[in-house]
């Protein structure tokens, strides 16, 4: 059995194509959790399926140059090969990163759903100044990314941005769960300030028209007006 | 060790299989309807748990058609 090398061009790819990937596999994992049906996403997977494919065929032509196939030069075929597999893995990332956003929306949505602007401003301060913003900015960033689906553009420093954007969602996201039992303690005192204000504003009022009334009677009864 | 596997193409005549490639993703509610009691491969698809296309843009559709708070 003949061994394999890789040359310095063919090792940058492959680590490329490892950080690529395993970044894709944690997103799959964590999305299948948090994905409130519990649902996968076949086109990950098929683009998965599809890297692997071409890394099979690089390793083919490695390991046999003489195996049938193509018949471009061995270097070329091996590279283009990496090359397609490096932008199967990056699509893949573009489908989890916009499955990972939506599903971090959702949940925020629903979440922050029953309170009202006052008490999730109060308990979370910089929700409407920055989290806000920033969700709907990384939701546009995301979805030109995937309209685009060009590696071309791409290299490690992308790699690094997508890695902030996930973690800062992921923050987000626990910044906001984090917050549930003070926001659910600040709408209930508010509600319940609100009430007691209700009544007062009731007794208020009723005690005015019992005046009202009352005056009008008087006036009635010593000037028999009507 | 060397398995012992049928010749490349003994299925597809005539066809390169190594340089084929396989193709948009194929899974649709029909497909895997047809095959889920023969299927041994991912539990969340077999138990209609994935997202087509059509499922994800309209859960989309949805989701974005809503405000933040």
């Amino acid at each position: 059995m003949s061994s394999i090398s890789f040359d310095s061009g063919e090792t940058e790819q492959i680590q490329e194509m490892l950080d690529v990937y395993f970044f894709v596999k944690e997103l799959l994992l964590y999305n299948e959790v948090i994905d409130p049906e519990g649902y996968t996403s076949p086109q990950i997977l098929n683009e998965l399926r599809n890297a692997y494919d071409h890394i099979n065929r690089a390793l083919r032509k490695k390991l046999n140059p003489d195996n049938p196939g193509s018949t471009k030069p061995d270097d070329e075929y091996v590279s283009q090969n990496l090359d397609k597999a490096i932008g199967h893995v990056y699509r893949a990332c573009y489908d989890a990163l916009d499955w990972l956003s939506l599903n971090v929306r959702e949940e925020i949505q629903e979440s922050l759903a029953p309170f009202s602007h006052e008490t999730i401003n109060t308990v979370i301060p910089n929700y409407y100044s920055g989290l806000r913003k920033e969700i709907i900015n990384y939701e546009e960033k995301i979805s030109q990314l995937r309209a685009s689906k060009d590696i071309a553009s791409l290299d490690q420093n992308s790699l690094v941005e997508y890695t902030e954007i996930v973690k800062n969602l992921q923050s987000i996201r626990k910044q906001v769960n984090d917050s549930m039992e003070s926001l659910s303690e600040y709408e209930e005192k508010r509600n319940s300030e609100m009430l007691k204000m209700n009544r007062i504003i009731t007794m208020r009022d009723v005690g005015v028209a019992l005046f009202t009334l009352f005056l009008g009677a008087i006036i009635n009864y010593f000037f028999n007006i009507v | 060790m060397k398995i012992k596997i049928p010749a490349m193409g003994s299925l597809l005549k005539g066809k390169n299989i190594v340089d084929s490639e396989f193709g948009p993703n194929s899974i649709n509610e029909e497909k895997v309807r047809k095959f889920s009691p023969l299927s041994r491969g991912n539990v969340r698809i077999s138990s209609d748990r994935y997202y087509t296309d059509s499922r994800y843009e309209a859960r989309k559709k949805k989701v974005y058609g809503t405000k933040l708070p």
